[in-house]
C-alpha cells in the first residue's frame, strides 16, 4: 500500500520577528494528510500560513516543532525530490536565460541525460503552449507565460506529486481554466496536486478534498461535497403559470415569500420534507414545474463564515 | 555534475551584467593611462606601469568580487529564483558551490584579460617578456578568490548591504592586520595583544599575496614562502566556503 | 508649463548654460594661481610613511611611485626657482620607506642631494638605507663610494663601498681599478700592487693593461713588456 503523498504531524512553526526577536507561531499544530492521485485544495486567507506551509513541505523553512514526510519520504531527501514538481508563488526565473535554457538548466540539475532532457522539453513547451517561445529571453514572457513555463519546469522530472503555490493568481480567466484544465489532466495521469488558492471559486470546480487554514489552524478539512451537503440552505424551485394569489392560497410551506419573475415564479422551501409535500400540492394544482435547485451554501459563503468565526 | 550547471549560469549571469563591464572598461583605462603618468618620470616608466597595472587589477577586482559577491546568494532568495532551483534534489551546500565557482570563473576571465593588456603594455617598455608579472597576477587572483569567498559567506545569510560593509571591512583589516600585530606587541598590554592576535590569525591577512614588491623588483622570491601562500590562500578560503555552505543549509529561506 | 520652453526660452537657457561654462573657464585660472602661491611645502605637512601604510591597504608600491613623481616635480620647481631643497630629503625618505627597494630612487636621491641641494650628509644617509635594503645590488654602495671619495674625500670609507660593490654583481667594470687606486691612496700598498696585477692579468684589452702597468709603476712594480704570443 503506498504512502500517503503528504503526511504533516503535529506541524508548527515559529519566527523571530522585529528588532527584539520575539517569537511569532505562524502555523499551530498542523495534522494533515494527502491521499495519492487526489487534488487537493489548501485553502485560507491572505496570511494564514499557507505558503508557509508550502515552503515547509519543500524543505525552504524548517518546522519548530513536528514531522513532514512526503512520498513516504522525508523533506530534502534528494530521491524524494526528485520524484516532485513545485511551482512558487509568482514565480521569476532568471531573465537572461531563454525558455530552452532555463528548461535546460532545470533539467541538469534533475540530472536527466540530453536525450531525454530534449525529448521532455519539447513535449512540455508544447502541452503548455510555449513552444514558440522557447529561444525568447523570460524576460520579455508574460505573466501567463511565466506561468506555463513555472509548470514546465516542475513537470520535468514526470513527479508524482505536484505542489503549486497560488497557481491562479493573476491571470486572466482564461488563464485560469488552462491551468484548472492543466490540474485536471495531471490528475487522470495518476499525480496527485496540492495547491494553495484563495480563490474558491477554482478550488470548488476542481478539488477532491480542501483543507482550509485560518490564522495558523487548519479548520476544517474533507471531501467538498460532503462539508457542504451538510450546509443546504433551501430549495429553490422555479414554476410557471401560476399566479401569486393561487400560491399563495396553498398550504406551502416556504422560508420566504415567492418571488415573480417574468413569467416564472420563485419559491423557496427550507428543506427536503417540505419539498415533497410542496412538489405533491403544486402538481394538484396543475402548477407547472420548471426547475429545483438545492440552494447550497458555497464554498465562500462557508469559508466567511469560518475566517470571521476564528477572528471572534 | 549539477554543480557546474550552477557554475556556468552563474557565469552566464555575470557576463551579461552591466556593471561588470563598467568597472573592466574602466581598468583598462587606467592601465592604459598609466603611460601617461609613467612619462613623467625619469626613466621608471616600466616600473610605474606594472605598479599601477598591478595595483588596478588588484583594487578593480577586489571590487568585482564584492560587487558580484555581495548578491550571489540573495538575489536569487529575492527574486525566488532559488525556490524552483531547490526543489530539485540539489544539496544546498552544491548550490553555494556553484555559485562561488561560478563567481571564481567569472574572476578568473577579467584578471585574465586585464593582465594580458598589463602584459602587452610592460613588454614595450621592457627589454624582454615580462613573465614574473604572470605570477603576479596569480598571487592575486589568488587573494581575489579569498575575498569572494568571504563575499560568498556573508552572502549566504545577510542582506547585500551588511554584506559590502562586512567583506569592505575585513579586506581593509586584512591589508592591515601584520601593522595592527606589530603595534600591539610595542605598544598595547597583554590583554589588548591577545585580543589583537586573535583577531590577526582570525581574520585573513592579504598582504601575503602581495608580492609584487619582490617581482618587479626582481628580487629572490621563496619557493616555501610561495608554497606556504597558496596553501594558507586554499585553506583558508575553503573553511570561509564550508562555513558558508554550513550556514546557507541551516537557513530558513523566508 | 512645459510647452512653454518654445524657440527663444531655448536659445536663452543655451545662452544661460555658455556663460556659467565661460565664467567657469575664467574663474579657473586664477584660483589656481591663488592656491598655488599660498601653497606651503614645509616638512610639517609631509605625513610620514608610517602614517600613511594603514591608510594604503598594501597599495605601497603605488603611493611610493606617485609621491616618487611628486619629487620630481619638487626638484625640478626648486632648481628652476630658489634653489632651496629643504623638503628633497624627507620627501626622498618617504618614497624609499614605502618602497625600499626602488633602487633609482636611492640613486637618483643621493644625486639631488649631493650635487643639486649640496647636502651630502643627508645623500649619505639615503644611500646607506639603500645599500642596507638592498644588499645584491651594486648601486647603493658604488655610490656611497664615489660620494665619499669625491665629495667627502674619506678615502677610507670609499674604500670600503667601493669594495663592497666590486664583489656585487652586474658592477661596472671600472670598479676594481677605483678600489686599486684607493687601497694605494690608502697605504696598502702590497693589496694594490695585487689587485693591479690581477687586473692586468684577467684584462684582453690593451688599453685597460696599459693602465695597469702605469699603475704598477707608481707603485715601484716594472712589469715585463708585452711579448707578442
Amino acid at each position: 500500500m503506498d504512502s500517503p503523498a503528504i503526511t504533516a504531524n503535529d506541524l508548527s512553526k515559529d519566527f523571530r520577528v522585529g528588532f527584539t526577536l520575539r517569537r511569532k507561531r505562524v502555523l499551530y499544530g498542523l495534522n494533515l494528510e494527502v491521499k495519492r492521485g487526489e487534488i487537493f485544495g489548501y485553502l485560507g486567507p491572505n496570511g494564514a500560513g499557507k505558503t508557509t506551509t508550502i515552503k515547509l513541505l519543500m524543505g525552504l523553512i524548517f518546522p519548530t516543532s513536528g514531522e513532514i514526510s512526503l512520498l513516504g519520504g522525508k523533506v530534502g531527501d534528494s530521491q524524494v525530490k526528485s520524484r516532485i514538481g513545485f511551482v512558487p508563488e509568482n514565480p521569476y526565473f532568471y531573465d537572461h536565460l531563454t525558455g530552452w535554457e532555463f528548461m535546460q538548466y532545470c533539467g541538469h540539475l534533475l540530472g536527466m541525460d540530453r536525450a531525454a532532457r530534449d525529448a521532455q522539453i519539447w513535449k512540455l513547451l508544447d502541452r503548455l503552449g510555449i513552444r514558440d517561445a522557447a529561444h525568447t529571453r523570460l524576460r520579455k514572457y508574460s505573466k501567463g507565460m511565466v506561468q506555463r513555463i513555472g509548470l514546465a519546469q516542475a513537470l520535468l522530472n514526470h513527479p508524482e506529486l505536484v505542489i503549486l503555490d497560488e497557481p491562479m493568481s493573476g491571470l486572466d480567466p482564461i488563464g485560469r481554466k488552462e491551468i484548472r484544465d492543466l490540474i485536471l489532466s495531471l490528475k487522470e495521469e495518476g499525480k496527485t496536486v496540492f495547491f494553495s488558492s484563495h480563490i474558491l471559486p477554482d478550488a470548488e470546480m476542481i478539488c477532491d478534498r480542501v483543507g482550509i487554514l485560518v490564522d495558523g489552524r487548519l479548520k476544517e478539512v474533507g471531501v467538498l461535497e460532503e462539508m457542504l451537503e451538510a450546509k443546504i440552505e433551501s430549495i429553490e424551485v422555479t414554476v410557471r403559470e401560476a399566479d401569486l394569489e393561487l400560491l399563495a392560497r396553498l398550504p406551502l410551506s416556504l422560508s420566504s415569500p415567492p418571488l415573480q419573475r417574468g413569467g416564472k415564479v420563485l419559491l423557496s422551501v427550507p428543506n427536503e420534507e417540505s419539498l415533497q409535500e410542496t412538489l405533491s400540492c403544486l402538481k394538484e394544482e396543475g402548477v407547472r414545474i420548471v426547475s429545483i435547485v438545492p440552494q447550497r451554501e458555497t464554498l465562500e459563503e462557508y469559508f466567511l463564515k469560518e475566517v470571521s468565526s476564528s477572528s471572534e | 555534475m549539477k554543480i557546474f550547471a550552477i557554475t556556468l549560469n552563474t557565469f552566464k549571469e555575470a557576463v551579461r551584467d552591466k556593471i561588470l563591464y563598467t568597472i573592466l572598461i574602466f581598468a583598462l583605462f587606467m592601465i592604459g593611462g598609466s603611460t601617461l603618468l609613467a612619462a613623467l618620470s625619469i626613466g621608471q616608466e616600466a616600473k610605474i606601469i606594472q605598479d599601477l597595472g598591478l595595483s588596478c587589477i588588484s583594487l578593480f577586482g577586489t571590487l568585482i568580487a564584492i560587487f558580484l559577491g555581495i548578491g550571489l546568494v540573495h538575489k536569487e532568495i529575492e527574486k525566488r529564483t532559488l525556490y524552483a532551483l531547490l526543489s530539485k534534489p540539489l544539496p544546498r551546500d552544491q548550490f553555494i558551490l556553484g555559485k562561488y565557482l561560478g563567481l571564481s570563473l567569472v574572476l578568473l576571465t577579467n584578471v585574465c584579460v586585464m593582465g594580458l593588456g598589463l602584459f602587452f603594455l610592460a613588454r614595450i617598455y621592457l627589454a624582454s617578456w615580462p613573465w614574473h608579472l604572470l605570477l603576479a597576477l596569480a598571487f592575486i587572483f589568488l587573494e581575489l578568490l579569498v575575498i569572494t569567498a568571504l563575499a560568498t559567506l556573508f552572502s549566504s545569510f545577510t542582506t547585500p548591504t551588511l554584506s559590502a560593509i562586512f567583506t569592505l571591512s575585513i579586506f581593509f583589516i586584512g591589508h592591515l592586520s601584520s601593522d595592527l600585530k606589530l603595534f600591539a606587541a610595542r605598544f598595547m598590554g597583554p590583554t589588548s595583544r591577545f585580543l589583537i592576535d586573535l583577531l590577526y590569525y582570525l581574520l585573513p591577512n592579504l598582504r601575503h599575496f602581495h608580492l609584487e614588491a619582490s617581482l618587479i623588483h626582481g628580487l629572490a622570491l621563496n619557493g616555501i614562502v610561495l608554497f606556504q601562500t597558496i596553501c594558507y590562500a586554499l585553506s583558508y578560503g575553503i573553511a570561509l566556503l564550508l562555513l558558508a555552505m554550513v550556514i546557507f543549509s541551516r537557513r530558513d529561506l523566508k | 508649463m512645459a510647452r512653454r520652453l518654445g524657440y527663444s526660452d531655448r536659445r536663452r537657457w543655451i545662452l544661460l548654460l555658455c556663460l556659467c561654462w565661460v565664467g567657469a573657464w575664467v574663474i579657473a585660472p586664477d584660483l589656481d594661481q591663488r592656491k598655488l602661491s599660498r601653497s606651503r611645502e614645509g616638512s610639517s605637512y609631509l605625513i610620514p610613511a608610517q602614517q600613511l601604510r594603514p591608510l594604503l591597504l598594501g597599495y605601497d608600491l603605488i603611493a611610493a611611485d606617485l609621491f616618487w613623481l611628486e619629487t620630481i616635480q619638487y626638484l625640478g620647481r626648486h632648481l628652476l626657482g630658489d634653489q632651496k631643497f629643504t623638503d628633497l630629503y624627507p620627501r626622498l625618505f618617504r618614497v624609499v620607506s614605502l618602497d625600499p627597494y626602488f633602487v633609482d630612487a636611492y640613486r637618483l636621491g643621493g644625486i639631488f642631494l649631493a650635487y643639486s641641494a649640496g647636502q651630502v650628509d643627508e645623500a649619505i644617509r639615503l644611500l646607506k638605507r639603500g645599500a642596507a635594503f638592498n644588499p645584491d645590488r651594486w648601486e647603493p654602495a658604488h655610490d656611497l663610494g664615489i660620494l665619499y671619495y669625491l665629495c667627502k674625500k674619506d678615502y677610507p670609507q670609499a674604500l670600503y663601498w667601493l669594495q663592497r660593490a666590486d664583489r656585487l654583481p652586474g658592477r661596472p667594470d671600472y670598479v676594481p681599478r677605483f678600489v686599486a687606486r684607493l687601497y694605494a691612496s690608502t697605504g696598502h700598498t702590497q693589496t694594490a700592487i695585487e689587485m693591479w696585477i690581477g687586473i692586468y692579468d684577467q684584462t684582453n684589452l690593451s688599453w685597460v693593461k696599459d693602465i695597469a702597468r702605469r699603475e704598477l709603476g707608481k707603485l715601484g712594480v716594472h712589469l715585463p713588456p708585452e711579448t707578442e704570443g
